[in-house]
């Protein structure tokens, strides 16, 4: 019979009508993030860091601006530690790439700021470790210790300076 | 403005319409120009590239590991199925073999947005039909899908999960639950969507005959994916040249011989049965796979061999192939993808003279085109 | 419960007492009553238009919210029960913008032209006891004449906008509201064979005494139905601003406040479609205990849900199908229902 289906499908949508509403209360309650989620804030232990830059050249997109200069004892430290997140990904490669996994990403999610200027996130002026901290990246516990892996490794070095050019900006 | 005689004998006036870029149906930027006669078309002209990126020259103008997460943004339905053929394409550069668990996880993660991009398929052509609530239906459902993605790499599409000798990371017990909610919603939502579309009239009559393409002018066109399945040609690379561990499982390919919009539209609803099957039987491996390593032994820097090398995979919009050529370097010398809906879209010029313009957008959704993936 | 029935008659016959006594006081011919009677029912018959309007705006975005599994908007006011209001004042803070090679007076035009054939053909329907601001002997003609302009200031709109897609929906706009004329008024012709009258207060006192109209004549209901929704240019048959095929159709180079005229116009227009299916089938403002125009209220509210649940459920109808289903389907369907009327009536 002709209007068989459409009667069909009216019947589909009016018991969806009366179906629970699926809509997560964004504003009034926080959506569930899991674990691993990446696509927030920036957060940097900064006592573990050792300012080796690996996190700057595993980035595309050239997000983080680093200087360092070296104290009395010859040892590197950071002057300027800024992620530009006008121009991030979000990939996660720069927390992957950290050696001594100090570099982190947080589950705060609510990242709109209302200037331009107040994008790039400093991460020496606010190293967001109090924040809830994301487990990307984190290495999986392993079945016996393994011996840890120097801080810059030779190979990095060697690549650093024919390292290609990032995206223009 | 010029004056022809139409079939009819009539003198009336063709007129062009611009039809995109900016145009709710035309899925992004997709530029038509149609010529018009009345209310039929009597010839398109398809123009591309308002949403050209330059990934090829991106990719190549970073190391191996930075290219990966712009691969996620061709197809950005299905992140981690683009990863896939640059990554394939790479270790045959290396020679890495890859443990048998990542490529479980791939072939999981692969299925997963294989599901979720089918479900926006069919949404966004009920969408384009004019039954707007058809597109809330399979998105809540894609939702799912997601949130398992999500769960076990962090992102919810672009993903760039697949690593050169693995994979970024193990399932977990996040991943589980979001997975056990995946299994538990989709037969329901199948079920109600046949309901809802199947049997309807109106549906039909917008989508039967429409658009029809014979099997020879499918494999002429290079049509890949669902769209040549709809048209009677029986080639899924899953199963006719399996990559990862495709041949460990038995591929069901639904095939339909129709070729029409409706055909289409029917052949994707049933290959997200067969998907589905297929995720569940890859969980069950993957649970029996031992726990162990989910990254092969690769350098830390890559600078593959000199030399070329090409792979290519099912995707959800067709076969997505990738060149990579290295002249031993920390970036390639030259990649390039061979783009399923890029290639898929050609056909829109033999098949849509004589159709109306409601059969335009028809037509454009039956193919499940995403822009990102035409220009690159 | 008789005050409350006859709530809106008596205010107006206050108002009227009230003029009289300020004419009298005034010295001015009495005579003088009716036409300023004729101005406040004009007035209520706008806000009639526009209560409706507002309220119809917003439960049909609340119930594709409900059919769509999410709640709607609900931001503002009491669960978002206000937001046509704000987007109403929105639209008027939006700047009017006029394609350059417009037909400029027309583009105006039309979009004010779209408010006059719901206001005139609500002026007809009684909305309750007495409550019919003009109640004229050939109603139902009436309300179908002046319906059938709507399909003008869309015509217009579509011409004077310079655009192609603009162009098509107009033309389509015109291709829609004459076809569907034809079955719409065949199906009430069959209501008004059985009833005997073309007023539609008496339509509504003979639903009274005997049956509800639409057990008598199921089909010529489904039939108006069908083409009231055609006429309204409303899913699955909103050809003329279909959204995924003409962008926005003849709407496609109206913002601000002129857009909204015509937004507005297009749920007035449901409302009196909706209107005279409950006053020819549904028994109008007849009914038990409660007063009524709440009866004629809650009847319409239901055929308006039922406009608003096929429009988010069917997929569109292409423009050539439309005119063959009416041509060759509604139109013998209604002819020979109206033979068959005319048939039994005659044996009874």
């Amino acid at each position: 019979m002709f209007g068989k289906g459409i009667l069909k499908g009216l019947g589909v949508t009016v018991k969806e009508a009366v179906s629970p509403r699926l809509t997560e209360k964004y504003p009034e309650e926080k959506p569930h993030l899991p674990t691993r989620w990446r696509g927030g804030m920036f957060a940097l232990d900064q006592e573990a860091c050792i300012s080796c830059g690996l996190c700057a050249m595993a980035c595309p997109n050239k997000v983080i601006r680093q200087k360092f200069e070296k104290d009395e004892n010859n040892k590197k430290y950071c002057t300027e530690f800024v992620m530009e997140r006008q121009y991030c990904l979000y990939c996660g490669l720069c927390v992957e790439a950290c050696p001594k996994s100090c570099l982190h990403l947080t589950l705060e999610f609510e990242t709109a700021v209302y200037n331009s200027a107040d994008v790039p996130q400093d991460l020496l002026a606010n190293n967001n470790m109090d924040k809830q901290l994301s487990t990307y990246g984190a290495k999986p516990p392993l079945p016996k210790p393994v011996p840890p892996r120097p801080a810059v490794s030779p190979a990095a070095e060697v690549a650093a300076p024919d390292l290609p050019k990032g995206g223009e900006k | 403005m010029n004056t022809e005689t139409n079939k009819q004998g009539r003198y009336s006036e063709v007129y062009q319409l611009n039809f995109g870029p900016q145009h709710p149906s035309t899925h992004g930027v997709l530029h038509m120009l149609v010529e018009m006669d009345g209310e039929t078309c009597i010839g398109v002209d398809t123009k591309i590239g308002y949403l050209h990126r330059g990934m090829e020259k991106l990719l190549e103008s970073r190391t191996y590991l930075q290219g990966l997460p712009y691969t996620d943004r061709l197809d950005y339905l299905a992140g981690v199925n683009n990863n896939l053929p640059y990554v394939l394409a790479v270790e045959k550069l290396l020679g890495v073999e890859v443990p048998a668990r990542a490529s479980l996880l791939r072939m999981l993660t692969c299925e997963i947005m294989r599901l979720a991009s089918y479900m926006v398929g069919v949404g966004i052509y009920i969408m384009d039909l004019g039954a707007v609530s058809g597109v809330f239906y399979p998105f809540q459902e894609r939702e799912y899908a997601l949130d398992c993605m999500s769960a076990l790499c962090g992102a919810r599409m672009t993903q760039s999960y697949i690593r050169y000798g693995g994979v970024q990371a193990d399932i977990n017990e996040e991943f589980d639950v979001a997975y056990q909610k995946l299994v538990a919603e989709t037969p329901r939502f199948i079920e109600m969507y046949h309901k809802l579309v199947d049997e309807n009239e109106i549906f039909l009559r917008r989508t039967k005959g429409i658009g029809v393409i014979s099997a020879e002018d499918a494999m002429d066109y290079a049509l890949t994916g669902p769209n040549l399945r709809a048209s009677g040609v029986d080639y899924d690379l899953r199963r006719d040249a399996p990559y990862c561990l495709y041949d460990r499982f038995k591929i069901e390919v639904p095939v339909l011989t129709a070729g029409d919009c409706y055909a289409r539209y029917v052949q994707r609803m049933l290959e997200v049965e067969k998907i589905f099957q297929l995720i569940k039987e890859i969980y069950a491996a993957l649970k029996e796979e031992p726990a162990g390593e989910i990254m092969a032994k690769i350098p830390k820097v890559l600078k593959p061999a000199a030399g070329e090398a090409y792979a290519q995979t099912e995707n959800p919009k067709g076969i997505m192939g990738c060149l990579v050529a290295s002249e031993g370097k920390l970036n390639p010398l030259r990649v390039h993808f061979r783009r399923p809906s890029f290639d898929n879209i050609a056909i829109f010029e033999k098949i849509m003279p004589g159709h109306k313009v409601a059969d335009l957008v028809s037509i454009i959704a039956s193919f499940d085109i995403v822009l990102g993936e035409i220009d690159g | 419960m008789e005050f409350i029935n006859n709530i809106f008659v008596n205010i107006a016959g206050l108002v009227r007492w009230v003029f009289n006594w300020l004419l009298g006081w005034l010295g001015l011919p009495l005579g003088l009553t009716d036409v300023l009677m004729t101005a406040v029912y004009w007035v209520a018959i706008v806000v009639v238009c526009v209560l409706c309007a507002l309220f119809y705006v917003i439960w049909e975005r609340k119930l594709a919210g409900y059919i769509q599994r999410r709640p709607g908007p609900n931001r503002l006011g009491p669960n978002g029960w206000l937001q046509t209001i704000g987007d109403a004042i929105k639209l008027v803070m939006k700047e009017d913008i006029v394609p350059d090679k417009a037909d400029k007076p027309v583009h105006l035009l039309a979009a004010l032209l779209a408010f006059v054939p719901p206001m005139l053909a609500l002026a007809a329907i009684p909305f309750g006891e007495g409550m019919a601001a003009l109640d004229l002997k050939l109603g139902v003609v009436y309300v179908l004449a002046v319906t059938t302009l709507a399909s003008l200031p869309v015509l217009l709109a579509g011409y004077a906008s310079n655009n192609k897609y603009s162009l098509i929906g107009g033309m389509r706009v015109v291709n829609q509201a004459i076809s569907y004329e034809v079955p719409q008024a065949f199906a009430l012709l069959s209501v008004i064979m059985v009833a005997g009258t073309f007023n539609l207060t008496e339509i509504v006192h003979f639903q009274q005494q005997h049956l509800w109209l639409v057990f008598v004549q199921p089909l010529a209901f489904v039939v108006y139905i069908i083409s009231a929704v055609a006429e309204c240019n409303r899913a699955p048959f909103d050809l003329p601003e279909g959204e995924s095929e003409l962008t926005a159709g003849v709407f496609t180079e109206y913002s601000g406040m002129r857009y909204a005229l015509f937004y507005l116009a297009e749920y007035c227009n449901m409302f009196v479609a909706a209107g005279l299916a409950t006053t020819l089938f549904l028994g109008g403002f007849s009914g038990p205990f409660l007063p009524g125009w709440l009866w004629f209220i809650l009847k319409t509210f239901v055929i308006m849900s039922v406009f608003i649940w096929v429009r988010w459920t069917l997929p569109r109808i292409r423009a050539d199908y439309v005119l063959s289903f009416c041509w060759k389907i509604l139109v013998p369907l209604t002819l020979l229902n109206m033979l068959v009327t005319g048939v039994v009536l005659y044996l009874i």
